[in-house]
């Protein structure tokens, strides 16, 4: 009877969770989905546009200045491409256009055909956002190197110590194939594919990590729910402006643990929460410097930091 | 009945049974006799004993990762003085430990219970005894080293070597210096009728100072003395500089009275019903920092040398403040003497002694790191070297301000340091450091009437000592 009870429990809790969990992991993101771009009053504006902008000038076809409008003289730019391509000169940018962008940019070769074996020891990620680049580290060792897209200035990616909080194989849409989402507190932010592969190598995302298709479903395989995943690179000045307490989550408490860190204590990972980690490195701090008082991130902290 | 009880009968060989019996007492007489007699030599090592060649020695050493908060990295500089050691005494394999500063002590201690600690500890929290059973004396290496034209003790302050002797034995390498001091805003400290070249050469009484916070108070509506009340190891400064040098003595008796309990407590809640301090005193370890840098605070205590560090790193970029170390006040106006703290290395052995060799190899590598690494170590935390040729270099080659360095050695010269007064009755007097912790806390936060605390702290000291009756009486 009892055992029966707990079954039922069981699948009550399940059914309950399920719907939580797939929501978590469902196609919800920073980055926008791909739209269909034609000239249109009024004019079409936004950071895709943009994109097509820079491509186009970088293939000769566009020589105006990037306004991320599309205008009259984006509207002949592409269909110059697309005459130049043997496309359906339409002026109208479809997945296929941006497609064949990529290729002509030679992004549309991607590494497919040639098979790579799965790392064998534990596998960590490094983007480097200057670079626009991801290493695969196996224990440590780097494995391999997969060009990516990351934020552009305005919407930069983030910048700390994440870990993969949740994957998603049937991810798609505009937004290309695979996701795995990244334990960002003040955002969400993820690893996918796309569908624009002429933005790989550039700055172009709202701030998530984009791949080619092809290399994120090889990459989706490497990485499980836990791997860590650390992302350098430019970011916007963060200002601190308030006591830090236990709990808090925020880029200014990410600040706050580089801080720490660069001071010779360890709040484990950067990753802008005040967990345990966290608690500990401040517990050892306080007790250093003889202040001896509670665990938060004070005026006295800063002041020894050197925030203030 | 009582018949079958009755072991000795008729039969009974009562020469050989009183014989037997004899011999047993004998023998338990003679082992008693020969134990005690081991016990009262104690453990003896041969400190001529020669190195064997070919043998790999395998040594412990722990530390804590004490540059901390500065550029340059602790383990490194660990690393590369262990290469260097090397060097000179390839079989001699080191083996490091760098502790957390809040854990450290604790597990020494799990392991000294297990009778396996590290051959060497870097004790920088001044504990000095540790382990009656298992802390080497160094003297008896010095002796041994020293000859008619090189004293090994001379080469060292006199300080340094005083703070770690007990029962004619020295208990450790002393390592640095550091005079404990309060830190004063020099410019609002100018600003008041306190001579400030005097009190840093001869000290200043509680009472000057009381008129010199007032002065401070009365120089703008926020100015004030910051004091941190979780910390409280400024009222075991101002208890020191009201006439208790220990808290027990070396017959085991508690040294502490409620008079002096009362006049330090008196002394401090004088300053804060006068709002001497920050308005409220609850907050006030939170302006600590604050306050000094944003030039409203005359003085902030206590600082210990992390913090004292961080002060000055800050000072060198500051132009709006200048920092300036002051002596503890004193109720006696008589007592010019600025208390020091002494880090040192101790030396010890584990239950199962590896050998006198072993323990040679232990002080070759102690001898090495105290001897010949400890100025960089002093120049990085701003203390001075024990051994005077390093303190010698130290003056030359710090990177202090003129002002602060001749502050420093103007307090180590005065310096006064801790009589120790046994390995027992330093366990009881940290017990006792627990009672006033928690009873000065009460003090500042809950309001607690002064003699309560002072009542309470009496009460529960003299219980720790009754509960452990025979403290230790090592003479």
């Amino acid at each position: 009877m009892r055992l029966d009870r707990t079954i039922l429990l069981s699948l009550v809790f399940v059914f309950i969770i399920t719907p939580t969990l797939a929501l978590d992991v469902g196609p919800i993101c920073d980055c926008e989905e791909i739209r269909i771009l034609s000239l249109k009053s009024p004019r079409m504006t936004g950071s895709d546009i943009l994109e097509l902008q820079k491509e186009l000038k970088k293939l000769g076809f566009y020589k105006r200045e990037l306004n991320s409008t599309y205008d009259w003289n984006t509207y002949l730019a592409v269909k110059k491409f697309q005459k130049a391509n043997n496309l359906s000169i339409t002026g109208v940018v479809r997945q296929n256009t941006w497609l064949n962008l990529a290729q002509s940019l030679n992004k549309g070769q991607e590494v497919a055909n040639k098979k790579l074996e799965p790392p064998k020891g534990e596998v960590r990620l490094l983007i480097d956002a200057y670079k626009k680049q991801m290493i695969v580290y196996s224990d440590g060792e780097p494995y391999h190197k997969f060009p990516v897209a990351v934020g552009k200035p305005s919407t930069k990616s983030p910048i700390g110590e994440w870990a993969i909080i949740a994957k998603d194989a049937h991810w798609g849409g505009g937004f290309g194939v695979r996701w795995m989402r990244l334990n960002v507190p003040w955002g969400i932010y993820g690893i996918h594919g796309t569908n624009k592969p002429g933005s790989i190598g550039t700055a172009a995302s709202h701030g998530c990590i984009r791949m080619f298709n092809r290399n994120v479903r090889v990459l989706y395989n490497w990485v499980d729910v836990g791997t860590r995943v650390k992302i350098i690179g430019r970011r916007d000045p963060i200002k601190i402006t308030h006591t830090f307490r236990p709990g808090q989550t925020g880029k200014d408490v990410l600040l706050f643990q580089e801080k720490l860190r660069a001071n010779g204590f360890d709040p484990g990972y950067t990753d802008g929460r005040f967990g345990d980690s966290t608690k500990k490195a401040m517990r050892e701090f306080k007790y250093i410097y003889g202040l001896k008082d509670d665990l938060s991130g004070d005026e006295n902290t800063f002041y020894i930091l050197n925030i203030k | 009945m009582l018949d079958k009880l009755n072991i000795f009968d008729a039969d009974t060989n009562w020469p050989l049974l009183i014989g037997m019996m004899a011999l047993i007492i004998l023998i338990t007489a003679g082992l008693t006799f020969y134990l005690n007699l081991k016990g009262e030599e104690g453990f003896k090592i041969n400190p001529q004993v020669q190195l064997v060649e070919d043998k790999e020695y395998q040594i412990t050493y722990w530390d804590y990762p004490l540059f901390i908060g500065q550029e340059g990295d602790y383990e490194e500089f660990l690393q590369e003085a262990i290469g260097e050691f090397n060097d000179m005494y390839p079989n001699i394999k080191v083996n490091y430990e760098l502790l957390s500063f809040i854990n450290g002590e604790d597990k020494l201690q799990e392991k000294l219970e297990e009778g396996k600690p590290p051959d060497i500890y870097n004790d920088i929290f001044s504990k000095k005894l540790i382990s009656k059973e298992l802390q080497i004396p160094v003297d008896i290496f010095f002796a041994a080293e020293s000859t008619k034209e090189r004293d090994i003790f001379q080469e060292y302050n006199q300080l340094g070597i005083k703070a770690l002797s007990y029962d004619e034995k020295i208990w450790g390498m002393p390592n640095w210096l550091a005079p404990q001091v309060w830190v004063g805003n020099r410019s609002l400290l100018s600003e008041t009728n306190l001579d400030l070249t005097r009190i840093q050469e001869e000290g200043w009484t509680w009472d000057t100072f009381y008129q010199g916070a007032k002065q401070i108070k009365d120089l703008n509506r926020k100015s004030c003395i910051i004091f941190n009340p979780y910390n409280s190891k400024l009222f075991y400064q101002l208890l020191r500089m009201n006439g208790t040098q220990s808290l027990i003595s070396k017959e085991g008796e508690l040294l502490l009275t409620s008079q002096q309990l009362e006049t330090t407590f008196d002394f401090l809640d004088d300053l804060r019903s006068h709002e001497l301090f920050y308005d409220q005193p609850e907050e006030m370890n939170k302006k600590l920092l604050p306050y000094f840098w944003q030039n409203r605070a005359g003085i902030i205590a206590p600082v210990n040398i992390w913090l004292l560090n961080n002060l000055y790193q800050r000072d060198q970029k500051e132009s709006d403040v200048e920092l300036t170390l002051m002596p503890i006040p004193t109720n006696d106006p008589e007592e010019k003497r600025v208390p020091l703290k002494v880090s040192s290395l101790l030396l010890f052995r584990q239950e199962e002694y590896k050998g006198d060799d072993h323990t040679k190899a232990v002080y070759k590598f102690a001898k090495f790191m105290n001897q010949q690494k400890q100025l960089f170590v002093a120049k990085k935390l701003n203390v001075v070297p024990v051994y005077l040729s390093l303190a010698e270099l130290w003056k030359e080659e710090t990177d202090l301000s003129s002002k602060i360095k001749e502050e420093i050695l103007t307090y180590i010269n005065r310096g006064s340091y801790q009589e120790l007064s046994g390995f027992q009755n330093m366990k009881y007097e940290a017990q006792i450091k627990q009672v006033i912790d928690q009873q000065y806390e009460a003090f500042w936060l809950e309001g607690e009437p002064i003699t309560k605390v002072t009542d309470e702290i009496m009460t529960k000291a003299q219980e720790i000592l009754n509960l452990n009756q025979n403290p230790e009486k090592e003479d």
